[in-house]
């Protein structure tokens, strides 16, 4: 692309084609901008001498009036090339000279045509009127020129930009293009979650000083489209659509620089901000993809052990029950009933932790029905395995409103608390069971004479593969407690354990009430 | 084949089970027949015309309860669902299907027989001559009346509707859902199945010497109600 208007007063320095460079690092020397100024009288002026010699050649044969007409197009070419000052000059000149070498009297000033006057003013009035529409136009053709680069700058940045699929990857592709194409390096702040800005990308060898991170907080909590520092950097607010999510430096790499178009600049910051959005979007979906997979997996596995461990097991079950049954023959039955009773251990185990991995997949599903507290407790009475046939003490507050719960997983909790209990207290004492209201709750409580939970733990207890802190774990501790924990608090309820006044303990939990007041009163509405 | 025999099919994929089934069915005095699928199921039902089908729930190829609703198409011969824990909504599902009662693996001998001769007995229609007998219920619908173990005992005619629902079925599960539409022939709700319960904890009260500890009319967890009849 050729640009023949170049008469500009501004900084003259085109711009290479397709390079942001110049425009950014537009960096001119003082001393050579005056050079190149003085330069450019000196051609004009050449030229008029050039063209007075040629008019004292042929003065002889041409009127004058055709000498002044090249007086005009030396004018009018100085004006289009080196602008108005040279052209003015030029001007003059020729007035001048046109006057002293070719109108009577001739080596004289003085002028005795008025007419002659008019030419010099004419031409002068032709190289200001020339030079300022030339200036005009190169004036527009530069913004369209650089307008045309930004747009390309821009287009290509997007480019790689889109090609990058990572935060990181982003980041990379940001900093090479903008050296490449502005001749900056970039650092780059981002913001976490705590709203704190961490260095997220930095060129090997440069580090941000203390004013300049100073500077770029400043800019990011006053959310400021662009700030400068004390140094040269440009801090940019790094900003999506929502919110401000960090801040870009560009560092020059030359030297330092004057002109800067605002607009770019922005359009370069938001180019970037959005493309690690776009990233962090792309991640979190990643994520989200593996951790789909993960708990699809997981459900496999669930699939897999209910089926893989569990079928057998239930044979294994059913074959010992008729032989435990039979009372035949002394030792037999009572070697079956052992290996039943661990049977029957084992598909507990599994159970617990079939919902255990239920509980952690977020598979679990609680199917929510009005129901009988009395009916829970003679449930899990019935289903507890209690082969020494301890005494179990059932206190139930009449007339108590119905729950809504998920029966089997409640009755599930019960059980595995009524489990701990007859495990972990001595067997010649009873384990009481008590449910009462307590607010808009139903609490149950399972109380023992064991040695109790020291304070320490009683929170401890409820997590998975908990360790009783200085105490031994006693062997074949299950997950009952975590169960039960992930149970009552996927009902809204809470489960606690508290010491019980007089040696052991008392594992609490709350149900919510079912509203049954509260359906009848909505399917009544309108009703006279 | 004696009269407490009959024919009785096995539909499960599990080897195990069907050995310790044919083992236990066999010196039980039934004759047993083992599918391994649901498809070979359905079309060994319309071959040997079994007296009674033994359906597991976790066939490989076929829901079990498109199994029973494939049955109940040209047969009505009562049919057991075996099942593991943590499938009651699947149990429901089936026994809503048209299966007559279910039982949990692991199951014991004993129990495995009683529900089959409930069942038996009950397609006999053994009972329905003399007022209904049930465990130590008896039901007398002339009357309306009901004893508990050779004892009038007062009931409301909503308490009575239940107790009659729960003794037909000679010790096999009743479903809520088949309840609230046979005592109240309503909408199966959350109310319905409050009403159930309360109706349930009543019934309970007059009839149980304990009531928190039932012997008599007993919680089938997430599935419904049944009667002990204490084979």
């Amino acid at each position: 692309m050729v640009n023949p208007m170049s008469g500009s007063p501004r900084p003259p320095d085109r711009l290479s084609d397709a390079s942001f460079q110049n425009l950014i690092t537009r960096t001119l020397a003082a001393g050579q901008h005056d050079r190149r100024v003085g330069i450019r009288y000196l051609k004009a002026a050449a030229i008029i001498v050039m063209i007075t010699g040629v008019g004292i050649a042929v003065d002889p044969w041409v009127p004058p009036t055709n000498l002044a007409m090249l007086y005009l197009l030396a004018t009018v070419f100085a004006s289009l090339k080196w602008g108005m000052g040279p052209a003015l000059m030029s001007s003059l000149i020729s007035a001048l000279a046109f006057d002293y070498l070719f109108i009577p009297p001739y080596r004289s000033f003085a002028v005795t045509d008025v007419w002659y006057l008019i030419t010099a003013i004419t031409l002068m009035c032709v190289a200001v009127l020339i030079s300022f529409l030339a200036n005009e136009v190169h004036q527009q053709a530069m913004a369209a020129t650089r307008r045309a680069t930004h747009t390309a700058a821009l287009y290509s940045l997007t480019q790689s930009l889109s090609a990058a699929r990572r935060p990181e990857e982003v980041l990379k592709a940001a900093a090479d293009h903008i050296k490449a194409n502005f001749g900056c390096d970039i650092v780059i702040l981002l913001s976490t979650e705590t709203g704190e800005l961490i260095t997220a990308l930095e060129p090997s060898g440069m580090n941000l000083d203390g004013a300049a991170r100073a500077t770029a907080e400043q800019v990011f909590r006053l959310a400021a489209h662009e700030g400068r520092g004390p140094g040269e950097g440009i801090f940019l607010l790094l900003k999506t659509a929502a919110r401000a999510i960090g801040v870009m430096v560009l560092m020059p790499v030359h030297s330092q620089y004057e002109d800067r178009d605002p607009a770019i600049l922005q359009a370069l910051a938001a180019q970037v901000a959005s493309s690690i959005r776009r990233a962090r979007f792309e991640d979190r979906a990643r994520e989200v993809e593996v951790l789909r997979k993960a708990e699809e997996l997981q459900r496999t596995l669930l699939n897999a052990v209910s089926h893989s461990l569990r079928a057998p097991l239930a044979a294994i079950l059913s074959a010992l029950n008729p032989i435990a049954e039979t009372s035949a023959g002394p030792a037999i039955p009572e070697l079956a009933r052992i290996a039943q009773g661990e049977a029957f251990r084992l598909d507990a185990l599994i159970g617990n932790l079939l919902g255990m991995s239920r509980l952690e997949a977020g598979a679990l599903k609680v199917k929510r029905e009005p129901h009988d507290v009395q009916d829970v407790i003679g449930s899990a009475l019935r289903e507890l395995q209690n082969p020494q046939g301890r005494q179990i003490l059932v206190e139930v507050q009449p007339e108590l409103p119905p729950v809504s719960i998920d029966f089997l997983l409640i009755v599930n909790v019960l059980v595995n608390l009524l489990d701990n209990a007859i495990k972990y207290s001595p067997a010649d004492l009873p384990v009481n069971i008590d449910a009462s209201l307590a607010g808009n709750e139903i609490e149950l409580r399972v109380s023992d004479r064991g040695s109790g939970v020291p304070i320490s733990e009683q929170e401890v207890i409820f997590g998975k593969f908990a360790r009783g802190s200085g105490t031994s774990q006693t062997p074949g501790i299950g997950l009952g407690l975590p169960i039960s924990k992930g149970f009552v608090e996927a009902h809204e309820g809470r489960i606690w354990v508290e010491e019980r006044p007089g040696g052991g303990s008392i594992f609490c939990f709350t149900l919510p009430l079912f509203n049954a007041s509260h359906e009848v009163s909505t399917a009544t509405v309108g009703a006279p | 084949m004696t009269i407490a025999g009959g024919t009785i099919l096995v539909v499960d994929d599990e080897i195990g089970i069907r050995r310790i089934l044919r083992v236990c069915l066999t010196s039980a005095g039934f004759v047993v027949h083992e599918s391994a699928s649901g498809h070979e199921a359905v079309r060994a039902v319309s071959e040997i015309q079994p007296d009674l089908i033994l359906l597991d729930l976790n066939l490989p190829d076929m829901d079990g309860s498109k199994v029973v609703t494939r049955v109940r198409e040209s047969n009505q011969c009562p049919i057991l669902i075996l099942s593991i824990r943590d499938q009651e909504a699947d149990k429901v599902t089936a026994l809503d299907a048209g299966a007559d009662d279910y039982l949990t693996k692991p199951f014991g001998n004993r129990e495995l027989l009683a529900r089959i001769r409930a069942l038996l007995r009950r397609r006999r229609g053994e009972a329905s001559a003399a007022g209904l007998k049930c465990g130590p219920f008896t039901i007398d619908p002339a009357h309306h009346a009901a004893q508990v173990a050779g004892k009038p005992v007062r009931l409301t005619r909503t308490e009575y509707t239940l107790l009659k629902s729960l003794v037909q079925r000679q010790g096999n599960v009743a479903t809520h859902r088949q309840l609230v539409r046979e005592v109240w022939n309503g909408m199966y709700d959350e109310h319905a199945l409050h009403v159930l319960h309360v109706t349930i904890s009543n019934l309970r009260r007059k009839t149980e010497l304990d009531p928190l500890r039932p012997q008599f009319i007993l919680t089938e967890p997430g599935v419904g109600y049944r009667i002990e009849t204490g084979e």
